[in-house]
């Protein structure tokens, strides 16, 4: 997928908690700033980006939303289009912590593949410095420049497309390195605080996916100490995780080795591998629940994950190649059952 | 337009076995976002038949029907009871994306007729089966009504009924006494689930 024949493009720089007048305006649509900015949408990756949906107001009429209907209005050029970028350069502005650097808010128009829609580029660059050197009279000269670097991690970008009516740009391709921070204040910036919207996959659904994966993927790699251990780990590490935003692919990575990896990927759709959403904990640990150990003299051991290699709690050690389990607490309840 | 509503039939029956795969992902989602809530009577998603979908398609205020016609995926949750119709709101809100929810009554106090939660959901990215991105207009919501038995037990038949011309007015009277019946014993099942919530079944 390409960016699309630009139609028109904007550019403010942006400070944080600055009031207007923003410093940009209008940019002349030429060869060389559509090549540009095609070059960047191509190495963004953004089509293929998370996808959120805008947190409509679901009770209007219209779907309204203040980026969506700004959005709207600028694509398909139904209002003042530059009091419609100023005024998401001040929501940009607003939502900016105070530490930020200033940034480039960059928006450009293009074609869509089908007649009636549009599509619409919401980037912003952060402002960092760079060396320009330069030879006056024979002489090198090196000097320090602020620039708005396009390549930059801290880079953000929203891609929205769609028609001018009530199903068009609901959600958008979402370009956010910093979305899986473990601060939620950086996290949230773009997709929270700007555009106002969520992931595609809610909490709950994400946490219902990694809960069925792993179960399924300890069911499969029965026998397999190493994969065994690789899965309760991550479900160990999940379960400390505090706001961070996963996807299916990033916990494979993290910590599978193929053996564990492959049933736990093999339990989703690949369509959902890529989408991201935080862990909730009470969910998570009420659908993963209970580790159940069997041990050579025949007992078995099933204990909460919470209660797993803590103070007081199931203690696993290692010792000469075999692992083995240590428990010391109080019965509270005994009950005589069949082996079934 | 003769030649365009023929185009417009085979490009829906062209994409039907897509919209059934997205059907039964929502369904399979549906039951996941409701797990553990009580009294639900049934789930279910279905695509619009294509002689529904026609009929919409005419009119105008569709310019681009494939598109902008948001229940050519649908589905239903019913509860039995009134009080249920929160609690399976605030599951499904919390799971899917919704841009849109009407409560559906008659406007006038004094009258009967249909009731229903009709929500508008986004069609999130990772649900979409294989080959979707292929095709061009696809829809990108679809919507999901929920109600509760007596609801449904007046709707569903009364759909049948009700759109039928030459309904008289007494027929039209009938409807509507059913209609009350229907919302008096619907609240009175309410009311008695309310007053046994707590106890032990048997």
């Amino acid at each position: 997928m390409t960016a699309g024949r630009l139609i028109s493009a904007f550019a403010y720089e942006v400070a944080p908690k600055q009031a207007a007048p923003y410093q940009g305006g209008e940019i002349s649509v030429t060869p060389a700033l559509q090549d540009a900015l095609g070059r960047t949408f191509d190495r963004s990756k953004i089509a293929d980006a998370p996808a959120v949906t805008f947190t409509v107001d679901m009770g209007s009429p219209t779907r309204s939303h203040p980026v969506r209907d700004a959005a709207l209005a600028i694509a398909f050029d139904t209002s003042p289009q530059l009091a419609l970028v100023e005024g998401l350069a001040a929501r940009l502005a607003d939502a900016m912590d105070n530490r930020s650097k200033p940034s480039l808010l960059m928006m450009s128009v293009h074609e869509a593949p089908t007649a009636s829609a549009r599509r619409l580029l919401l980037w912003t660059f952060p402002q960092q410095e760079v060396f320009n050197l330069t030879m006056r009279g024979g002489h090198p000269s090196l000097e320090l420049l602020d620039a708005f670097n396009r390549e930059s991690n801290l880079r953000k970008a929203a891609l929205l497309e769609g028609p001018n009516d009530r199903t068009g740009m609901l959600s958008a391709r979402v370009l956010d390195l910093q979305s899986t921070a473990t601060d939620r204040s950086v996290a949230d910036f773009w997709i929270v605080e700007f555009l106002e919207a969520q992931m595609q996959m809610s909490d709950v659904e994400g946490t219902q996916l990694l809960a069925r994966a792993l179960r399924a993927a300890y069911t499969k790699t029965k026998g397999d100490d190493v994969a065994q251990e690789e899965l309760s780990t991550a479900i160990g590490a999940l379960r400390r995780q505090t706001g961070q935003r996963w996807s299916i692919d990033e916990v494979a990575t993290r910590f599978l080795s193929d053996a564990a990896a492959t049933p736990f990927l093999g339990a989703v759709r690949s369509e959902e591998r890529h989408a991201a959403f935080v862990v909730e904990h009470d969910r998570f640990d009420h659908l993963i629940q209970y580790r159940r150990f069997t041990l050579s003299n025949g007992v078995v051991v099933s204990a909460p994950f919470a209660e797993i290699d803590v103070p007081g709690g199931v203690t696993i050690t290692e010792q000469s190649g075999t692992r083995r389990l240590q428990l010391d607490a109080e019965i509270q309840e005994e009950q005589v059952r069949t082996r079934a | 337009m003769p030649n365009a509503d023929a185009t417009l039939r085979v490009e829906f029956n062209a994409r039907r076995p897509l919209l059934q795969q997205l059907a039964a992902t929502l369904e399979e989602k549906t039951r996941e976002a409701l797990e553990g809530v009580s009294h639900i009577d049934r789930i279910g998603f279905r695509v619009k038949d294509t002689e529904s979908f026609m009929t919409k398609a005419g009119d105008p205020k569709y310019t681009s029907p494939l598109t902008q016609i948001e229940d050519q995926v649908a589905g239903r949750v019913i509860t039995f009871f009134r009080d249920d119709i929160q609690i399976v709101r605030d599951q499904i809100t919390s799971y899917f994306r919704g841009v849109e929810h009407e409560v559906k009554e008659p406007e006038n106090a004094t009258e009967f007729g249909y009731e229903s939660d009709h929500y508008i959901f986004v069609i999130a990215e990772h649900w979409k089966p294989e080959g979707w991105a292929e095709e061009s207009e696809m829809p990108v919501t679809v919507e999901l009504q929920i109600r509760t038995l007596f609801m449904h037990a007046w709707a569903e038949p009364q759909h049948d009924i009700g759109y039928k011309a030459n309904v008289d007015r007494i027929t039209q009277r009938e409807l509507a006494w059913i209609a009350a019946s229907a919302w008096g014993a619907d609240h009175k099942l309410n009311e008695l689930a309310d007053r046994f919530a707590g106890q032990d079944s048997d």
